[in-house]
């Protein structure tokens, strides 16, 4: 694999929260097109590194970040680089669903709006579209114009899900998409997951391995904030390289 | 992704520039709008504000009583709350004019002649400042014990001097106080009229010179409060720069005359306009049948 | 059997459960003092205003359209007094809703930590800034600046009323309109900015309206501080005799006559009993009325806010999608019209063409612009509302302290007025404002304190608690000049207890009891169950449990509350004007005796003594120090309990 291969690659990215370090020296591609998974332990600073590639650490206050993250091969944290560029290609979706407190309509139209889009017809199409993608429509169709509040936890986070698509982005981060669902709803969003490896280049943060066995193509193994052991899932489930992946996959701690 | 980022830049620049533009086309003509407004208003100096006492002021009573003839003040008077209040508005207002006791003219402000008469001491016991009237003290009853020696006090020749001091009239024919060996201790309440005030102020302190185990408080609040505060037996003596008004009657008050009053019309000293009204001016004027004082300098 | 003998062995049992129930209904008694303070204050409002409504009718009375007491006839017409009143909170709030929005959104999304940490306690220090202190900073500072800049007649005005209450509701805005942003879930925050929204396109769209409800709770209130103001109004707003309605209506330059303002100035000198006293007592009965709708408001809305957050909403309103766009849509066309014809009675037909077509222009241009831009611009107006705001704060405080200063000295401090105030110093004021305090806060910490425990520790949320809340937050809603005319006419007259300290401690303590109870309700909150439950599990009673268990902890809670109450009563005049204060150099020896107030005897020197400009700096910067530095301690000591309470 030569590095043109990487949609999303990292280089020596360390990270601290105020005087606490979360991340050592991750070094790490993204093959497009595919799904990433991320496990390791509570604490091991999977969120943390997932949150980088969006820039999402920014919001909080006493982080500080050292080392390059390339997306295309542009560096997203250089001093010219625009994070809300940055997000609206690289979408994501949260451990805990989170839909605005508005109707199911706004919720998909925001993405749009946001960027300028006021034709009502366009909007119509992209709130279309992107519910059917996230195969929440036929459950929705009838009251777009109720507020997101009302649905059920799984349906929320598929409309989480059909808004980050709303703005057609090239990667979709899932921090822990399922750690708040029951199983059925768990199993729709992973089916979901599937089908938006064609379009989509999908990396996902679980403490699930039977998820990230079932879903993801590569999986990265962290812990305590440092990258053990990154390959494809198979392998790292099958025949670990590390002691340590080996101990946390057979379940001997985590 | 560069191009697009230099094409949003070059596209900045030329909204930041319609931006500029816009703000100052908005600067420009929010401010003729704002001038044009505040030009409305009339020019500095030249436009009459009336300031007044507050309904309840002796002062103001007998100005509507005596000038008005008890016709209604203009909407436009501005209500103070003390003679003090009165003299401070004026001496900030250039087109300010106002009523005060003679002891508040001062050199902030500057005094009008009255039908051609200065507002001074002399003139108003000469009887020719027309404008002037009595100043009061009511007690409860008859005034006994310390009440009785601090009226008299006042009324004394010594009393007196303050009333010169202070810039009002003096009674006529005083007579020297004299404590007699007398001693007096306990508290004496003195309230109201703040016309009335300086020279209670002053006559406490020198009062408790001769009487050094008595407590003289004096306090102001107006003619009115003064007045129930001694018929409520909360003060000793209510200070009033008015008589009694009917509903203040059949309480058991007792009058005792302690100094005349001019009342001084005062203006800015940057008044140029005038230098004196007549009593028919002045009631024109407080009618806000006079607006400007242009009108009167013609 | 073996149990009632040992019920019968243990006496010291039943003793304690008597001492419970008597704590309890002590705790109870006080708890509902809320209730009685305030329907008394209603009771004796009404009992006084009632001759001129039986005389005058009480339609007559609220549209009679001019007030002139002693003419003759007499005329008692409140309602010019009542549209100044709301013209100049109108007024107060176009300064006062954009500055403080702005700050909040500021302090809780732009600023750094550091940034915050300066800005947050600067503005809550404002709040400490006494109404008297604002009130004398107008008279002498901004009337004339209004009247030399503006070239009007006089700066005493609707506008130099409106800028004053504008600052003063700043910080009470500010504060709450900041907790409401501050509580919007991050989450919200965060998925919008995913999805490529800029941060202002995320505060605009998102925070915002998500914060909403308790934005428009946090401007009621403000909306309730102002109409209730007494002194800084009556200071700076002219007050023409009659009451006078601006003409035209928006003549901001107008002088004004507001409900309180009348109050503050006529109360004072009015023959008691007479019609013109009850009609007072009418105007204070308007007010609380006014006052009491906006703050119920305020209750209901800040209540269904907390409800809200507490269940999760499952759904919003009923109206259907369609109707609700159509009564938004119309709702601004209203707007939009009223302004317009505002506009073309204020400035004429040529200008208001004018006006529209550069909103026009500013629209189309606005959507033009890029998100970035827009962004830009919408920081650089919130960061100007804050200095703004922070500027405000500083001319007032360096008016103060460089004119104060030269007073200063150790006479000024330690001796008695002398010349009416002029020169000499204000010893007696100084010891009269703690005398007041120290009493206030005698009467009120117990009555408050054993009401929070009562509420928090005693009962389960249910209608009673909901009754003495109720209460309690009307008294806090109620102005303080009410109180000084309820102390007034209860204290002074009915009890004859005569213009007294002991009537102004009560008075003062009835105003700030309100604060006590909140305060320590809040503190009795951040106690856990837990530490309770250990406690009755090793056989302690309920008092036991509060006394050694649950106060303790709780202390600084409730030692804050005190201190801001003790803040506000040195710094309020309005409540003692009527019922305690008299300008002398007098101290007094017995409670029954009057007394002389800092805020009074500025209030005094900066309205009736003329040449006392010095002194009146003085005191002005010597009150200033002892509220702020009251606050300065309560915030400390907040901040301080807040990092040390981590349970």
């Amino acid at each position: 694999m030569t590095s043109n291969d990487k949609l999303i690659r990292t280089e020596n990215l360390n990270l601290w929260y105020g005087e606490k370090q979360a991340l050592y020296d991750i070094t790490l591609g993204i093959i497009p097109n595919k799904i990433t998974a991320l496990i390791g332990p509570s604490g091991c600073g999977k969120s943390t590194l997932i949150r980088c590639f969006n820039r999402m650490n920014d919001v909080i206050d006493k982080c500080k970040i050292t080392g390059k993250i390339f997306f295309h091969e542009h560096d997203i944290y250089e001093p010219d680089a625009d994070a809300v560029e940055v997000r609206k290609k690289i979408g994501m979706v949260f451990q805990k669903p989170n839909p605005f407190p508005k109707t199911i309509y706004e919720n998909v139209a925001y993405g749009s709006r946001v960027q300028g889009i006021t034709n009502k017809s366009s909007l119509d199409d992209v709130v279309e579209k992107s519910l059917k993608n996230a195969a929440l429509w036929d459950e929705v169709k009838d009251r777009l114009h109720e507020s997101a509040m009302g649905l059920s936890g799984g349906q929320q986070q598929r409309l989480c899900i059909a808004r980050s698509l709303s703005i057609e982005p090239e990667v979709i981060l899932m921090d822990e998409p399922c750690s708040a669902l029951d199983p059925i709803a768990t199993a729709k969003i992973e089916d979901l997951m599937t089908g938006l490896k064609k379009k989509y280049t999908v990396i996902i943060v679980t403490h699930n391995m039977q998820q990230a066995a079932r879903v993801s193509d590569y999986t990265a193994y962290m812990y305590l904030g440092k990258m053990i052991e990154f390959g494809e899932t198979d392998q790292i489930f099958e025949n670990p390289k590390e002691e340590l992946t080996e101990n946390y996959i057979t379940g001997r701690f985590g | 992704m560069i191009l697009v980022i230099q094409i949003n830049q070059q596209k900045e620049k030329r909204q930041l520039g319609m931006l500029v533009i816009s703000l100052a086309v908005i600067i420009i003509l929010g401010t003729s709008l704002f001038s044009g407004c505040v030009q409305q208003q009339g020019q500095q100096g030249e436009s009459i504000v009336l300031i007044g006492r507050d309904s309840t002021s002796g002062t103001r009573e007998f100005f509507w009583t005596f000038v008005m003839g008890k016709a209604n003040f203009s909407a436009s008077l501005l209500e103070k709350n003390s003679n003090g209040a009165v003299q401070q508005t004026v001496s900030q207002t250039p087109g300010a004019i106002g009523y005060v006791g003679l002891g508040y003219v001062d050199s902030t402000v500057k005094a009008l002649k009255i039908n051609n008469i200065t507002a001074n001491v002399q003139n108003v016991l000469a009887g020719t400042y027309p404008i002037s009237r009595d100043l009061y003290m009511f007690t409860k009853g008859n005034a006994t014990g310390a009440t009785k020696e601090f009226i008299l006090y006042i009324q004394s020749t010594e009393g007196q001097a303050i009333v010169t001091q202070e810039g009002y009239v003096p009674l006529q024919n005083t007579s020297h106080y004299n404590t007699s060996g007398k001693t007096l201790s306990g508290t004496l309440t003195v309230s109201g009229s703040t016309t009335v005030l300086p020279i209670t102020d002053k006559a406490a302190t020198a009062f408790k010179v001769l009487y050094p185990d008595l407590t003289v408080t004096v306090t102001g609040g107006g003619s009115g409060a003064g007045i129930s505060a001694v018929s409520q037996g909360t003060a000793d003596i209510g200070m009033s720069s008015r008589d009694l008004q009917s509903s203040e009657q059949g309480k058991g008050l007792v009058k005792h005359v302690i100094a005349k009053d001019g009342i001084a019309i005062i203006v800015n000293p940057q008044n140029t306009y005038v230098t004196g009204l007549t009593l028919a001016q002045l009631k024109s004027i407080y009618l806000g049948e006079i607006t400007n004082w242009k009108d009167l300098s013609k | 059997m073996v149990r009632i003998m040992m019920g019968k062995i243990h006496l010291p049992w039943k003793g304690s459960k008597i001492k419970e129930k008597g704590m309890k209904t002590l705790f109870f008694l006080s708890a509902i003092s809320a209730i009685i303070v305030i329907f008394s204050i209603i009771f004796f409002l009404f009992r006084d205003a009632y001759p001129i409504f039986q005389k005058k009718g009480i339609v007559d009375f609220l549209i009679g359209m001019r007030w002139y007491p002693t003419g003759q006839p007499p005329l008692y017409g409140a309602f010019p007094l009542i549209v100044d009143t709301l013209l100049v909170t109108l007024g107060a709030m176009l300064i006062a809703i954009p500055l403080s929005i702005g700050s909040a959104i500021f302090i809780s999304e732009i600023a750094t930590p550091r940034i915050k940490a300066i800005i947050k306690p600067a503005i809550e220090l404002l709040a400490g800034i006494p109404s008297v202190v604002f009130g004398f900073f107008g008279l002498i500072v901004l009337t004339t600046w209004l009247q030399i800049t503006f070239d009007v007649p006089t700066g005493e005005s609707w506008l130099a009323g409106s800028i004053l209450l504008g600052v003063m509701a700043i910080p009470t805005i500010t504060s709450v309109a900041e907790d409401a942003i501050s509580a919007v879930p991050r989450e919200y925050k965060e998925g919008s900015l995913a999805i490529g929204a800029t941060r202002w396109q995320t505060i605009s769209k998102i925070v915002v309206p998500s914060a909403m409800s308790g934005i428009t709770a946090a401007i009621i209130l403000g909306i309730g501080r102002a109409i209730g103001e007494t002194m800084a109004v009556m200071m700076v707003c002219g007050n023409p005799t009659y009451g006078l309605i601006p003409n035209p209506i928006t003549n901001v330059f107008a002088p004004i006559k507001t409900l309180t303002a009348t109050l503050g100035i006529e109360m004072g000198e009015v023959a008691t009993g007479s019609d013109h006293y009850s009609a007072l007592f009418g105007l204070a009965l308007i007010l609380l009325i006014i006052t009491l709708i906006v703050n119920i408001l305020a209750t209901i809305i800040l209540g269904r806010l907390k409800e809200r957050q507490r269940s999760g909403s499952k759904k919003q309103p009923i109206i259907s999608f369609e109707l609700g766009r159509k009564i938004k849509l119309s709702f601004y066309l209203f707007i939009g019209i009223i302004i317009v014809i505002i506009l073309l009675m204020a400035v004429g037909i040529f200008p208001t063409v004018g006006i529209l077509a550069l909103i026009a222009v500013i629209y189309y241009a606005m959507k033009k612009i890029s998100i970035k831009i827009k962004q830009k611009i919408a920081f650089s107006m919130i960061s100007l509302t804050i200095i703004i705001v922070i500027i405000f704060l500083g001319i007032i405080l360096a008016y103060i302290v460089t004119n104060g200063v030269g007073a200063l000295s150790w006479e000024f401090i330690a001796t008695g007025p002398s010349n009416l105030g002029r020169s000499g110093g204000i010893f007696p004021a100084i010891i009269g404002t703690l005398y007041l305090v120290a009493g206030a806060i005698a009467i009120s910490l117990p009555l408050g304190v054993g009401a929070a425990i009562f509420l928090h520790e005693y009962t389960r949320e249910g209608i009673v608690t909901k009754i003495i809340r109720a209460g309690a937050d009307l008294l806090n809603g109620t102005p303080s000049i009410v109180f000084g005319l309820f102390g007034f006419a209860f204290f002074v007259l009915y009890l004859k207890f005569g213009f007294s300290l002991l009537a102004g401690q009560i008075t003062l303590a009835f105003m700030i009891l309100p604060t006590i109870i909140r305060t320590t309700e809040e503190a009795l909150k951040s106690v856990p169950q837990s530490l309770r439950e250990g406690s009755y599990a090793l056989g302690a009673t309920k008092w036991q449990t509060i006394r050694k268990v649950v106060l303790p902890p709780a202390a600084p809670g409730i030692l804050t509350g005190a201190i801001l109450g003790i803040g506000r009563a040195a710094g309020e005049t309005a409540p003692i004007l009527f019922t305690a204060v008299v300008f002398s150099d007098f101290i007094p020896s017995s409670v029954l005796q009057p007394v002389n107030a800092l805020p009074y005897h500025l209030f005094t020197l900066a309205t009736s003594i003329p040449g006392s400009k010095q002194n009146q700096a003085g005191t002005a910067l010597v009150l200033l120090l002892l509220v702020i530095g009251i606050y300065l301690i309560a915030i400390l000591l907040r901040n301080r309990f807040r990092k040390k309470m981590k349970w």
